[in-house]
């Protein structure tokens, strides 16, 4: 069933991440996540690691939720760790067999990159756990901002991305619902041929488009109930402050980003 | 006789993470062969995640369901035949409706069942009089018809497998006083001619105390009270506290006693107006 699956990832806990100002965290995660193709050496890797471990600590946020996120990527990772070792050039040989050549530089390049995508679902994983879903969306309003200025209408694409990420529980509430009742008259969604699973979704998919739209209805009447008229003159509940813990992690981003950068000069027993 | 069992079954949704919640603590329950059931909670008291163990939607983390004597997922791919046997309508079941044709909606169980095109007509016709649905709706879009009436198709869709039990969550929910008094007596009606064990999950005492022969009480994921109507309506105290009611004329009758007045305990409307008879010397009608 798809019970399980946690949309926008927020994990509550109350920690130093989660209550980050979510327009920081975002700029921290670009920040970071352009650091980590900096790291191109064993002792910028370690930092990294290190950086990151500290952060699951600080995050409360049990480390195997951060392993799970890592399960689906599996593949790609093994698949781009053997194209490196294939494709990456090397002078010095280790293992040769037939036209196949394995060099310390692709060796070397394959466990990097393989590295780096490791720190960037987990980098980007603490935005997603440690903000939640409409936190995220006022913030991306507000870095767009400045998008204002070539007529695009920020306001209107924040709150549809609001209203689409608040209903994705409703919907998979629904579906759940609509499935167990089809699978009540004996609706069989597991066997059969990719032809029949997919017709088998039709008694689904009908009643949850009609169902979306009666909530579509809904909700747009309940908003022009209450005056909705778009962002104009528009003010918020909750104000997005950033206080000085902000700018201190920030500060601290930066800071691990150029450690980055150092360390890539340092050369440990001739590697970098 | 025992139809249904259900023991020692607990449940607890999203197991092993910060939402975790436990639905149901170890529930007992025994449904007899053609009985009227009700199963009566507030809002969150594990009834529906009950209802949906009754055939095999949900499978129980620990304890089983046995009907007929064996346990319902004794054999997994049997379940679909389970499902067949105890007909489940979920509450707002037109929510669910998806065919073109009224037909075609009803026929949907019949013909996942793999009956035949005669049997299935047969079925769909049977289950269309039992609903009291007119003939010519039989090629109508469900779609077009009036709330009340696509909740007929809906329930006509679950009487057309006809199962052994039928399992009814909340099925007047949303509709007018005299819609829910017209499909309560079809229920009735039904009931009585098939013969049909019936288990529904109501908020509303006076259908309760009308309807059911047992009642079970479900608070905080436990079963707390099972009874005869008479019997959980007593302790109508506690069912106050636990933000459920008693029904109204019981209330009424309640207030008189503490007033002085020797009357006995009634849960219906028409058993009040019998007793109130002998005290108003047959002045008063049936109406």
């Amino acid at each position: 069933m798809i019970h399980d699956i946690s949309f926008g990832q927020y994990y509550p806990a109350s920690s130093v991440l989660h209550k980050l100002d979510a327009r920081f965290k975002i700029i921290m995660t670009l920040v970071l996540v352009v650091g980590v193709f900096f790291c191109n050496s064993v002792c910028s890797i370690a930092l990294a690691a290190l950086f990151c471990i500290t952060m699951m600590l600080l995050s409360k946020i049990p480390i195997p939720t951060f392993l799970k996120n890592l399960k689906p990527l599996i593949p790609i990772i093994i698949l781009t760790f053997i194209l490196n070792i294939i494709y990456v050039p090397g002078e010095h040989v280790i293992w040769s067999v037939w036209k196949f050549q394995l060099t310390t530089e692709a060796l070397q390049t394959a466990v990097f990159i393989a590295f780096r995508i490791v720190l960037l679902v987990i980098i980007t994983s603490f935005l997603t756990y440690t903000t939640t879903p409409t936190a995220l969306t006022s913030a991306i309003e507000d870095l767009l901002k400045w998008l204002k200025l070539f007529k695009v209408d920020v306001h209107s694409i924040a709150m549809m991305m609001s209203i689409a990420l608040r209903f994705i529980p409703t919907l998979i509430d629904e579906i759940n619902k609509i499935i167990n009742a089809q699978k009540a008259r004996g609706a069989d969604f597991d066997s059969g041929n990719v032809i029949h699973k997919l017709k088998a979704l039709v008694p689904v998919l009908i009643p949850l488009f009609i169902s979306s739209f009666r909530r579509a209805y809904e909700l747009a009447n309940a908003m022009e109930c209450r005056c909705y008229n778009g962002g104009e003159g528009r003010t918020k509940l909750k104000t997005m402050q950033s206080g000085l813990k902000d700018y201190i992690a920030l500060g601290v981003c930066l800071a691990v980003v150029s450690g980055f950068i150092l360390l890539n000069m340092i050369k440990i027993a001739g590697v970098y | 006789m025992e139809i249904l069992e259900i023991n020692n079954v607990s449940y607890v949704y999203s197991k092993g993470t910060p939402f975790e919640h436990l639905a149901l603590d170890n529930i007992n329950l025994k449904i007899k062969q053609g009985e009227t059931l009700a199963i009566i909670g507030h809002t969150g008291s594990g009834k529906s995640t009950l209802i949906q163990h009754l055939n095999g939607l949900f499978k129980a983390q620990s304890g089983t369901v046995v009907f007929q004597g064996k346990d319902i997922w004794a054999d997994k791919k049997n379940i679909k035949n389970i499902r067949f046997k105890i007909g489940l309508c979920f509450q707002y079941p037109e929510y669910q409706l998806f065919e073109e044709s009224v037909y075609k909606d009803i026929a949907f169980g019949p013909k996942n069942m793999g009956l035949e095109e005669d049997e299935i007509r047969q079925r769909v016709q049977r289950a269309m009089q039992y609903m009291e649905l007119p003939e010519r709706y039989i090629d109508r879009s469900p779609f077009d018809l009036s709330g009340g009436q696509k909740r007929k198709v809906a329930l006509a869709g679950i009487l057309a497998m006809e199962p052994d039990i039928l399992v009814l969550d909340e099925p007047t929910a949303g509709l007018d006083p005299a819609a829910k008094n017209h499909l309560f007596d079809l229920i009735q009606k039904y009931k009585e001619q098939s013969g049909t064990t019936v288990v529904f999950v109501s908020h509303s005492m006076e259908d309760v105390a009308k309807l059911a022969e047992r009642i079970v009480v479900m608070n905080d994921s436990k079963v707390v009270m099972e009874g005869k109507p008479a019997e959980v309506f007593e302790h109508a105290e506690t069912l106050l506290k636990m933000g459920l009611s008693v029904p109204e004329i019981t209330k009424v009758f309640m207030k008189l006693k503490k007033k002085g007045y020797s009357l006995p305990s009634v849960y219906t409307v028409e058993d009040a107006l019998q007793s109130l008879q002998p005290l108003i010397g047959g002045m008063c009608h049936d109406s």
